[in-house]
């Protein structure tokens, strides 16, 4: 018998699609929103630690979708093709795929290395740069979303923990896509937790950033379980 | 009225599990017949509801065999796990609960939602039956947390009350109740609990204790 549990899939058609997965869910997030470029091939493979033959497919998959449109020539390249509506569509149809089990397994670890990175970011950020993520915590009300987004990422960077911004990065990719179908006022509700989670940054308190952490990814989840509820009451998993 | 609304959502969640059961007695029959497992399997893997993970038949012994399928992502495979006891990740049948239940009480047992560690690495229900034989074995069948949610959410009902399908430890199976999730632990208070017949599960609604309201 394989001893299977150490040797997780990561080849193959498997690898090819989440990379696919991996740039429509920054776009979804808004990170790469429609008619902006992509890096070069040869920068994207060293993104994403793979060779760029399997770079290469990812992007045909996505040309094939038309999600992405690509240049022959000097000011060649690919550019996000997209129509704006896609944005939604797709957060709907990821709704209906998703399940609770995901949710909560992703909730799980996002609220272990957003508690953390922040329990570090306020133990280890300097003066200067807690001041900084004032500023941004000021401007949170009226910020876009990408931007709500990158404030989750600068709170973990703080921790001067390459990893666990990594991973946070990781997080907030998967998530930006789902929050677009947000009501204006689960927007302001995921702010407001935002913003009080900041303030423990700076104030610096360790262990109530730590908290406040948790309470805001707690918050999210309870979102993401409402979206499950209302959307598979009357629609079966495709 | 709230009690009849929730008997009524547990009986038809019983009455779901009650075509599993069924199939373990299919397996049972046809437990010496390694084709006829297969074949048994994979209608199961295939049914509509995608209520079914994996199913099929372990014997223990020194050398223990699997035949089991499961669907990891889509199409039926066969499952492996580390049968060696010196490997890290060893999946020591004989000492697993839903091997021992269903052989101390010789009849359905239903164990769960546990997380699979090392097997599918899921979180899962599992039923299994005692199979009689040298070596002893079991028929079962993992079912999918998030097919039951499907079950439990196409309830207007549920979703009204905010019912939650628990086992008898309060461990949450599904939840159509948004501050509460699978795998979760529930410990009250509740405002209405029923439970499932020939199931070691119970359907709840919370008493609302305010905004803070959560299992964590």
């Amino acid at each position: 018998m394989l001893r299977r549990a150490p040797f997780v899939p990561i080849g193959g058609r498997d690898l090819v699609a989440s990379v696919a997965r991996r740039i429509e869910d920054a776009i979804t997030a808004g990170l790469l929103p429609p008619g902006s470029r992509l890096p070069s091939e040869e920068h994207l493979a060293t993104l994403f630690g793979i060779s760029p033959a399997t770079l290469r497919a990812a992007l045909h998959e996505l040309r094939t979708l038309g999600t992405i449109t690509t240049f022959r020539g000097r000011l060649g390249g690919s550019v996000v093709t997209v129509e704006p509506s896609w944005v939604r569509e797709r957060a709907q149809l990821r709704l209906q795929q998703l399940g609770p089990t995901e949710v909560r397994e992703r909730g799980d670890l996002h609220s272990a290395i957003l508690a953390e990175g922040a329990r570090l970011a306020a133990a280890r950020a300097t003066p200067s740069e807690r001041e900084s993520l004032a500023a941004m915590c000021d401007a949170l009300g009226r910020a876009s979303d990408p931007d709500e987004l990158r404030t989750h990422l600068e709170i973990v960077t703080l921790s001067q923990s390459a990893r666990l911004a990594n991973a946070e990065l990781e997080a907030i990719l998967w998530l930006g896509g789902l929050l677009v179908v947000r009501t204006d006022g689960a927007r302001a509700a995921m702010r407001a937790s935002l913003a009080r989670l900041a303030r423990c940054v700076v104030e610096p308190a360790p262990a109530a950033a730590a908290e406040a952490a948790r309470t805001h990814v707690a918050g999210i989840s309870r979102w993401l379980n409402e979206q499950l509820i209302e959307t598979h009451a009357h629609q079966r998993r495709v | 009225m709230e009690h009849d609304r929730l008997a009524e959502i547990a009986a038809r969640i019983a009455h779901t599990v009650a075509t599993i059961d069924a199939l373990l007695g299919s397996l049972l029959a046809a437990a010496s017949d390694p084709l006829e497992v297969e074949a048994i399997t994979r209608a199961a893997l295939e049914r509509p509801d995608h209520l079914v993970l994996g199913a099929g038949v372990i014997r223990a012994g020194s050398r223990p065999s699997l035949s089991w399928w499961w669907r990891r992502s889509g199409e039926p495979e066969p499952l492996t796990v580390a049968l060696e006891p010196n490997s890290l990740v060893f999946y020591d049948v004989e000492h697993r609960p839903w091997f021992l239940e269903p052989w101390r009480t010789g009849t359905l047992s239903v164990v769960g939602p546990y997380l699979d560690r090392s097997g599918t690495d899921t979180m899962v229900v599992t039923l299994t039956r005692p199979l009689p034989g040298e070596p002893p074995g079991i028929v079962g069948a993992d079912l999918a947390l998030d097919a039951i949610f499907d079950v439990l959410v196409a309830e207007p009902a549920a979703r009204d009350l905010g019912a939650i399908l628990e086992n008898s430890e309060g461990r949450i199976i599904a939840s159509a109740n948004p501050r509460f999730t699978m795998g979760e632990l529930d410990r009250g208070p509740w405002r209405a609990v029923v439970t499932c017949e020939q199931l070691p599960w119970r359907l709840v609604v919370r008493e609302a204790v305010g905004e803070a309201e959560t299992a964590e």
